[in-house]
């Protein structure tokens, strides 16, 4: 009920064209319910008078009627889809938005097939209701009623008597929607689970066939197919079970009027041209519970996608600017402060702790979680502070924690305790897309767009002209490689496009960034698969970059590093080490032994 | 977010209706065709049941009625009754198999689809979004499903029906049945006129719709640059383009849709009324009777249903057609690399590896990317390939891994062509790495064994610590069985490495290949890689592709790759002796090493000043 009232709400701003569609629909109901009232005329006051003037009228007037349908049909058709698309539209523009501002936390967990599934199948199957659908329902029930306040007019004992099987038609139609509606939401989520298996497997083709492993992806896929082929025949067999039936009863109706009324015409209870009448309008008694069950169908389908909808919609925003607007980032210069910063990914919420447990196990439990929470903090109580126009070297094994925390400078993720301030401010207190417009990142894994390479540069700032793009490329040592290309500029690259190996992906990503020109920059292994030539190159490039900016490099290898004007060496979350290379070049820890190795592999090398 | 229009794929001709397809298609259903048997013998009686109807209301009314015959009425009553329980039971049948065969023929499609898929090469995947491919298993055999489930049978169906209803009218009064007809030529006209324009209305909107799915698809995956660069108003301005476009495509075509129908029933009015008219005359007349002009309009409204129905299946059967045509196009599309006609097994590998002239380019318009490559490996050697981002590095290994067949030359492992082997036996016997590193979503443990479900526990765990895997595990709560999520988003870039490195590990690969496999490790983890390695690569070949200094010196041949050919061949220090691009690179190295060392001492003596 809830989820219906809440689709009415998309409804009500489409209020005039959804009164007009109805209009229009009552017209044209009333339109076929007069066509047999003419046709009754016409045996009755035509034929039996021997009247062909009136024939002749009569049967104008049929084209009459007609004519009046055929136009209120056309603007039906068009003003009940145009209800549909409205729907439709807000949805998948309200869901586009929404997903672009849910945080990393969701994108963490969430799958591409079912979020795809969602923005496609569901919503379509809601447009099916709202649209054609609802408004079917609406012109079913309307000839319906209409059709048995004509019939009794006419003749009220035949018609109550014919409609005897309807309380038994009723009772199917309810116990079938009350079965079908479990059965759609079942497939709905199949759908999901079938496109998200389906996602994996071409996303990770590469892998598959250098495992060799197609054969288990068949079955593996297989199994999805079988389930839904199952899942599909379950609904099937309700709908076997039900529309038949329904048919029937339906028929009966119709059968009894004919029998029954057959009976009262030979004894003269009823006019003849009545019971033709009646047979035409039966047409309006059975096709409204003819088309109940495929209209049953549809509701249920879209009861059970609408709820997949708004929980994508209801999923919270928890990443964003201060209600009051936040204070404008344009002006940041670039200091840095981490403030006793603790964080952990899976941090689970008060709410949903204390959701299903009492009050007594709630202290407990949050107690035990609060330790379970510090155990699987990634951050752990980090004091940094970092001065405008610093650079700052990021070191550490793998999962020490060091994406991490340059993802809480950004709001990627806000921290579980403590807090980052940029110039002082705390960065929850910035309006966001100022705030993250003023970090500059060159992440780890690059992701390009399928368009050319200008725009993946601009991607940032489109209003970018040639020359500050070029600028750019060419600080990242990749201007001379695009130039070569041959559409330049123009190439277009991505899924579409040319491939780029991956240190010219990374490259790419690095003018993107540097042409945001950011107060803030971070470098999270930017040059990791470039080879070490390009990369003093680049690095010579970022000399003049980097120059009042603060700048944050994530490295493996010391050449990255060297520029560094501090270092901080993470282990679990924790800062074991931080100065100057010197300082940590005398102290024993991970920088020496870095250090050491790679001096000892440079040696060797001689 | 894309820039570019998505659907220029898409622009294939839509051809209006194609036999070859439908015959095709047909073969699809063929393992069914005794279920369909049944059910088109059922559709058929029950049509002759429900076109008897108004015969028989017509006989009530003469014989019944007017004659006051209450015994007829009644056994017609009963008739008629009988039939309706028959069409129940019908009903029944024909819901329950229809979508038997519906789903069946969906379910094979599909998994065809699918399997085919495992088989095309690298190239396919190429240059096609994901968002496309999937869009074709989904929704496109979507359609062909439901053309199998209503269009087939309402087809046989509302043909014969219709048949059949012009047949009795013609049988009862062929001079009032021509008479009905006879607007039917301006019908064909006009609709012979509209329908090509709906088609290409209709056609415009799927486009448009093709275009939403790329677009959204596309910022899903890339949501994280998105929100890092705060782009998400640009983006919304765009979507909101694609959507707006969508739905202006959509309400053109429901413009034009809507005008036929409303049309063709009003000129099916015209032939209504002249019967009526004239009908009515000729009862007046005393030529016919009431009852026999009343089962007469009956049957010509009977008539627009099926044309109706049959309308829609056939704008069902275009979207068909355009969809089978897409998934004609996949099915179609031979795997470049696959098994040849006689392809043996290839026995275990010793790991002699050999490139005897092997040149390469991506596509026939594409530039050559490998010249001339020569190479010879012996068994268990490790060999470093070397060279500046985009020389072809990686794609010599993916010929290695026949992931692409050679242009010119030929790849040999132990003498055996990769081409004359089977894919399974070759790939299922090596072992690469990538850079980008894959995860399925799952376990840690599932995402270990996905080479080598049958590892025991002890194999498990040796290629966990190898890779240093159970360092970090040992932090999850739930362990190995912890969710990594889709594309392992749990956890950082380097761990996936890892869990990569391992899964490989597991696998027991005779030949071993390292593209740029731990670019984002920590040289700590790292070198403990490399031991471990050094053991587990006991008499294996490797190949290595690696940027850092410290993991090629140790090879036994370094391979030095420019401009897609090899320019150096040696060990470390034949190479050292020339002055190559690796001795030049060992010099930056060793000269960055230097100025590091400046910064240090630079720094100290600031400091000490």
């Amino acid at each position: 009920m809830a989820t219906l009232l809440r689709l009415l709400k998309y409804v009500r701003p489409s209020g005039m064209l959804v009164v007009a569609t109805l209009t229009l629909m009552l017209l044209a109901t009333l339109i076929d319910l007069l066509a047999p009232w003419v046709l009754r005329k016409v045996f009755d006051d035509g034929i039996s008078k021997s009247d062909m003037g009136m024939v002749l009228m009569l049967a104008l007037a049929l084209f009459g009627l007609q004519l009046g349908k055929s136009l209120g049909s056309f603007a039906q058709g068009y003003t009940q889809e145009l209800i549909g698309q409205n729907v439709v539209f807000t949805l998948r523009k309200q869901m586009y938005e929404h997903l672009q501002r849910l945080p990393f936390k969701y994108y963490d967990k969430a799958q591409t097939g079912q979020l795809m599934s969602r923005m496609t199948g569901d919503i379509e199957a809601v447009k099916n209701f709202v649209g054609f659908g609802g408004m079917m329902l609406v012109a079913g029930m309307a000839t319906f009623v209409g059709t048995l306040i004509f019939m009794c007019s006419m003749q009220w004992q035949v018609t109550l008597l014919a409609l005897s099987p309807i309380p038994l038609l009723l009772i199917v139609m309810w116990m079938f929607s009350r079965k079908v509606g479990p059965a759609w939401g079942k497939i709905r989520e199949q759908m999901g689970r079938l496109t998200t298996t389906l996602q994996e497997n071409i996303s990770g083709i590469r892998v598959v066939k250098a495992f060799a492993s197609e054969s288990k992806e068949k079955s593996k896929f297989a199994g999805r197919n079988e389930q839904n082929f199952e899942t599909n025949m379950h609904r099937a067999k309700l709908e076997a079970n039900a529309f038949p039936l329904m048919g029937f009863l339906g028929g009966l109706t119709f059968l009894i009027m004919i029998w029954v009324g057959a009976v009262y015409v030979a004894n003269d209870k009823m006019s003849l041209g009545t019971f033709m009448a009646f047979q035409w309008y039966t047409w309006g008694i059975i096709w409204p519970l003819n088309m109940l069950g495929w209209q049953i169908n549809i509701f249920q389908q879209a009861l059970k996608a609408a709820p997949r909808v708004f929980e994508v919609l209801d999923t919270k925003v928890d990443i964003e600017s201060p209600a009051d607007g936040g204070i404008d980032a344009a002006t940041i210069r670039g200091s840095v402060k981490f403030q006793n910063v603790t964080f952990a990914f899976d941090k689970k919420s008060n709410e949903e702790q204390t959701k299903d447990l009492s009050k007594k196990e709630a202290a407990a439990a949050s107690e035990q979680d609060r330790m379970e929470q510090e155990n699987r903090a990634v951050i752990h109580d980090i004091q940094l502070d970092i001065k405008q126009g610093e650079v700052i070297a990021v070191l550490g094994a793998t999962g020490s924690g060091k994406s991490s925390l340059i993802a809480l400078l950004s709001r990627f993720y806000d921290v579980s305790e403590g807090s980052v301030l940029i110039d002082g401010i705390d960065v929850r207190d910035y309006e966001l897309d100022g705030l993250r417009r003023s970090i500059g990142i060159v992440p780890q894994e690059t992701f390009l767009f399928s368009a050319s390479i200008r725009d993946n540069i601009a991607f940032g700032r489109p209003e970018a002209t040639q020359e500050q793009i070029e600028n750019a490329a060419k600080k990242a040592q990749i201007h001379a490689f695009i130039v070569n290309m041959p559409y330049g500029y123009d190439t277009l690259i991505g899924e579409r496009g040319v491939g780029l190996s991956g240190g010219q992906r990374q490259r790419v990503a690095l003018a993107r960034a540097i042409l945001m020109d950011p107060p803030i920059l971070v470098l999270d292994e930017a040059t990791a698969s470039v080879d070490t030539a390009t990369e003093s190159a680049i690095h010579e490039g970022l000399l003049e970059v980097m120059k009042g900016r603060t700048t944050f490099i994530i490295a493996q290898r010391l050449s990255s590093i060297r520029r560094a004007d501090r270092i901080i060496v993470l282990d679990s979350g924790k800062v074991v080490q931080q100065g100057t290379h010197r300082e940590l070049n005398e102290q024993d820890g991970f920088f020496r032994r870095l250090l050491e190795r790679q001096e000892m592999a440079a040696a060797s090398s001689h | 977010m894309s820039q570019v229009e998505w659907d220029s794929e898409d622009e294939l001709e839509e051809k209006p209706f194609q036999l070859a397809y439908v015959r095709r298609l047909f073969r699809y259903v063929l393992p069914y065709r005794r279920t369909l048997g049944i059910v088109i013998l059922i559709v058929l009686l029950n049509m002759g049941l429900s076109l008897a109807e108004p015969l028989m209301l017509g006989y009530m009314i003469d014989d019944g009625i007017v004659k006051k015959d209450f015994e007829l009425i009644t056994w017609l009553g009963v008739s008629l009754l009988a039939f309706r329980l028959i069409g129940w039971l019908f009903g029944y049948l024909h819901t329950k198999l229809i979508n038997f065969t519906g789903q069946r023929v969906l379910f094979d499609l599909r998994q065809q689809l699918f399997n085919h898929l495992q088989t095309l090469s690298f190239r396919f995947f190429d240059g096609r979004p994901a968002g496309k491919i999937m869009s074709r298993i989904t929704n496109d055999t979507n359609a062909i499903g439901e053309l199998v489930n209503g269009g087939l049978i309402t087809t046989v169906m509302e043909v014969t029906h219709l048949v059949g209803i012009v047949a009795i009218l013609f049988w009862m009064d062929w001079q009032l049945a021509l008479l009905s007809f006879i607007t039917f030529p301006l019908l064909y006209l006009i609709v012979g006129k509209l329908r090509p324009k709906i088609e290409g209305s209709w056609s415009k909107s799927r486009r448009t719709m093709s275009a939403i799915n790329g677009n959204v698809n596309e910022t899903i995956q890339g949501m994280r640059v998105v929100q890092a660069f705060s782009r998400q108003n640009a983006n919304d301005k765009k979507f909101n383009e694609i959507n707006s476009n969508n739905k202006s495509a959509f309400m053109r075509a429901i413009r034009m849709e809507s005008t036929v129908w409303p049309l063709v029933e009003l000129i099916g009015m015209i032939g209504t009324c002249i019967v009526v008219w004239f009908g009515a005359k000729r009862v007046i007349d005393g030529a016919l009777t009431i009852g026999f002009v009343m089962a007469f309009i009956n049957y010509l409204w009977r008539f627009w249903g099926p044309l109706s129905a049959l309308s829609k299946v056939y704008s069902q059967l275009l979207s068909a057609m355009a969809s089978a045509e897409r998934l004609f196009e996949i099915l179609d599309t031979e795997p470049e690399v696959k098994n040849a006609a006689r392809a043996k097994e290839l026995p275990l590998i010793r790991g002699e590896v050999e490139f005897k002239d092997v040149a390469f380019q991506y596509g026939p318009d594409k530039p050559e990317v490998l010249h001339d490559i020569n190479l010879k490996v012996k068994p268990g050697q490790r060999i470093a390939i070397v060279g500046p981002t985009g020389a072809g590095k990686s794609t010599i290994v993916n010929l290695l891994m026949r992931f692409y067949d050679v242009t010119a030359g030929q790849v040999t492992i132990d003498g055996h062509d990769v081409k004359d082997v089977t894919l399974e036996s070759l790939r299922s016997q090596m072992g690469i790495v990538l850079q980008d590193s894959f995860i399925f979503s799952g376990t840690i443990e599932e995402n270990l064994r996905y080479g080598n479900e049958d590892a025991t526990d002890e194999q498990l765990m040796e290629a966990a610590k190898s890779v240093r895997i159970d360092q970090f595990v040992s932090k999850f709560a739930d362990g190995y069985q912890t969710q990594v999520e889709e594309r392992g988003s749990k956890l950082s870039v380097g761990q996936r490495q890892l869990l990569a490195f391992g899964r490989v590990l597991l696998s027991d690969p005779r030949i071993l290949i390292l593209d740029e496999a731990t670019s984002s490790v920590d040289t700590e983890t790292e070198l403990h890689i490399q031991t471990a390695l050094a053991r587990v690569l006991e008499g294996r070949t490797a190949f290595i592709i690696a940027h850092r200094l410290s993991t090629i010196r140790d090879a036994d041949l370094i391979v030095v790759v420019r401009d897609g050919s090899i320019t150096e061949l040696g060990t470390h220090d034949e190479l050292m002796k020339t002055s190559g691009l690796y001795a030049n690179l060992v010099h930056s190295q060793l000269l960055m090493q230097q100025s590091f060392n400046d910064v240090l001492n630079e720094k100290s003596e600031q400091q000490v000043g």
